[in-house]
């Protein structure tokens, strides 16, 4: 929710661990007697920057990223950065900007993505930095002896996080990796084969490799219980529009690089969010009228309610065309 | 299950993976057990039967590790209810009325809505502790 991004933390290591990767480690301010929230592996904390547009204009970025630390470790908090391309800012922010001593403002964890509580064993697989919830929820297995395995896959040796560690400490029998430099891939279909029952599977990585796992999964017969995904949905770009907010009678313009949220929180209206992701629900906004077409990039709302038109979800979600009439 | 009716022919000539009739449903959830204990996932369950049938074999099921959510149930047959004594834990089967009696230690139970997955049972809880003997009438509930 909009009240849940008031924590303050101090950044105590920056690391490189892969060539576009940084790790941050933070810890609550010194002096302070704030103890950091208990989490469970699968959460992610929604971080504010401060960063500047092209046009050199300090703006607010509130990105998720998902906690890689051990969630038995309550002394800090780990997060590991990818450094997109083409962004608009906020993971060049954490990549450029951040150094050890800085203060961050970060939200409390929220977890869309836990650990089945029933299942017999568990079976991860990551997409490049898709590889972050699954540390925090491999530590809190390996710690409660629960049975999975890994199955990760990056670009190239050098782009892939953690893999080295992760091998070392888990073992070949429960960690894969497969490198698509080398030629290695992951053959979903055979390694849904043979799974004892009460089995769960989780994908987090891009969009496509999520799809191909779930579409594996469906024609081996699993059910959909058993099948588990993430994300890493950014707000796309696209043309701007104006956004009327019919009881507080405002326009506000949203722009190319921006999503309906930010262009809110930019105006200082107050709008509700936990994920900014898509996926969580808690944005989803009233539409009174649209001139022209949402687009719809949630993983939320239902195809009938897509189709309604009486819904949107304004993390991730955009208007093409020329003006959008929101219940606000 | 023996007896019913008499689709045996018909189901056997289905040429299922395996196919047995079983001379009890304990025997049945037994052997159910056995089955799913070594089966992997692909494997769907499907249970059509009484309420007391399709509960027990839902345990059998989620015991094996198996989301209750992904289990396809059909109910055929008495409304009949399992129910466990809060009591004295034992479970009483086929029970339609409501209050009823626990066949273990013979407290009047009133029937409530509450189910309980782990045990796959409704629970019973003694409709006289106050007043001993001050029970309302009887009534079928369950058919
Ligand atoms: C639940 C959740 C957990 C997450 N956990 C992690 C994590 O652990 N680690 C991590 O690195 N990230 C994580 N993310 C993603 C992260 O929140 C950010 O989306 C990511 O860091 C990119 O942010 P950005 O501000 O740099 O880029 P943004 O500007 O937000 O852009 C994101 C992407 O959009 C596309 N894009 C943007 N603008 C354009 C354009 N003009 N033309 C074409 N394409 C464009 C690009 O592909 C870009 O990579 C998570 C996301 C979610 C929802
Ligand atoms: S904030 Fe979670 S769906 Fe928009």
């Amino acid at each position: 929710m909009s009240k849940n991004i008031g924590m303050q933390v101090v950044v105590t290591s920056v690391k490189q661990v892969a060539d576009t990767v940084k790790c941050f480690r933070f810890v609550p301010v010194d002096g302070s007697d704030m103890v950091l929230p208990r989490f469970s592996g699968g959460s992610h904390v929604v971080v504010t920057m401060k960063g500047k547009d092209a046009a050199g204009n300090t703006v607010t970025y509130r990105n998720p990223y998902s906690l890689m630390s051990s969630p038995d470790d309550s002394s800090c908090f780990e997060i590991s950065v990818l450094r997109t391309e083409n962004s608009r800012g906020g993971s060049h922010f954490m990549h450029d900007q951040v150094k050890e001593g800085d203060i961050l403002t970060i939200s409390n964890p929220v977890n869309l993505f836990p650990v089945s509580a029933g299942g017999r064993k568990h079976i991860f697989i990551a997409g490049g930095i898709g590889i972050t919830p699954f540390m925090a929820m491999m530590d809190a297995l390996a710690a409660r002896n629960g049975k999975f395995e890994l199955h990760y896959g990056f670009r190239s040796r050098s782009h892939g996080a953690y893999w080295r560690e992760l091998e070392e400490r888990y073992g070949h029998s429960r960690v894969r990796t497969y490198c698509q430099a080398e030629g290695q891939m992951i053959d979903f279909g055979e390694l849904l084969e043979h799974q004892p029952l009460g089995t769960h599977l989780y994908v987090c990585g891009p969009a496509p490799m999520i799809e191909a796992v779930k579409k594996s999964a469906r024609e081996a017969g699993w059910p959909d219980e058993n099948v588990h995904s993430e994300e890493f949905l950014a707000p796309p770009s696209g043309q701007p529009f104006i956004v009327k907010l019919k009881k507080s009678q405002r326009n506000i313009m949203v722009g190319e690089h921006q999503s309906i949220l930010e262009a809110l929180e930019a105006a200082n209206v107050d709008a509700n969010f936990l994920c900014r992701g898509g996926a969580c629900g808690q944005c989803e906004t009233a539409v009174c009228s649209a001139d022209g077409e949402i687009e719809h990039n949630d993983h939320y709302l239902s195809k009938d309610e897509r189709q309604s038109g009486k819904k949107i979800m304004i993390c991730v979600s955009r208007l093409n065309g020329r003006e959008l009439v929101l219940d606000l | 299950m023996k007896g019913g009716s008499n689709h045996a022919a018909a189901l056997r000539a289905l040429n299922a993976a395996d196919y047995w009739e079983a001379p009890t449903i304990p025997t049945l959830l037994t052997r159910l057990g056995a089955a799913l204990s070594t089966a992997h996932m692909g494997l769907r369950l499907y249970v059509a039967g009484t309420e007391g049938f399709i509960g027990q074999v839902m345990k059998v099921g989620t015991d094996a590790g198996i989301s209750f959510l992904s289990i396809r149930t059909e109910h055929r047959g008495s409304l009949a209810r399992r129910v466990s004594c809060v009591h004295c834990k034992g479970i009483t089967e086929n029970v339609t009325t409501n209050p009823a009696t626990c066949s273990h230690c013979g407290l009047t139970l009133l029937v409530r809505d509450h189910y309980s997955r782990r045990i796959a049972a409704f629970q019973g809880v003694c409709i006289d502790a106050e007043v001993p003997g001050d029970v309302p009438p009887v009534e079928e509930a369950f058919r």
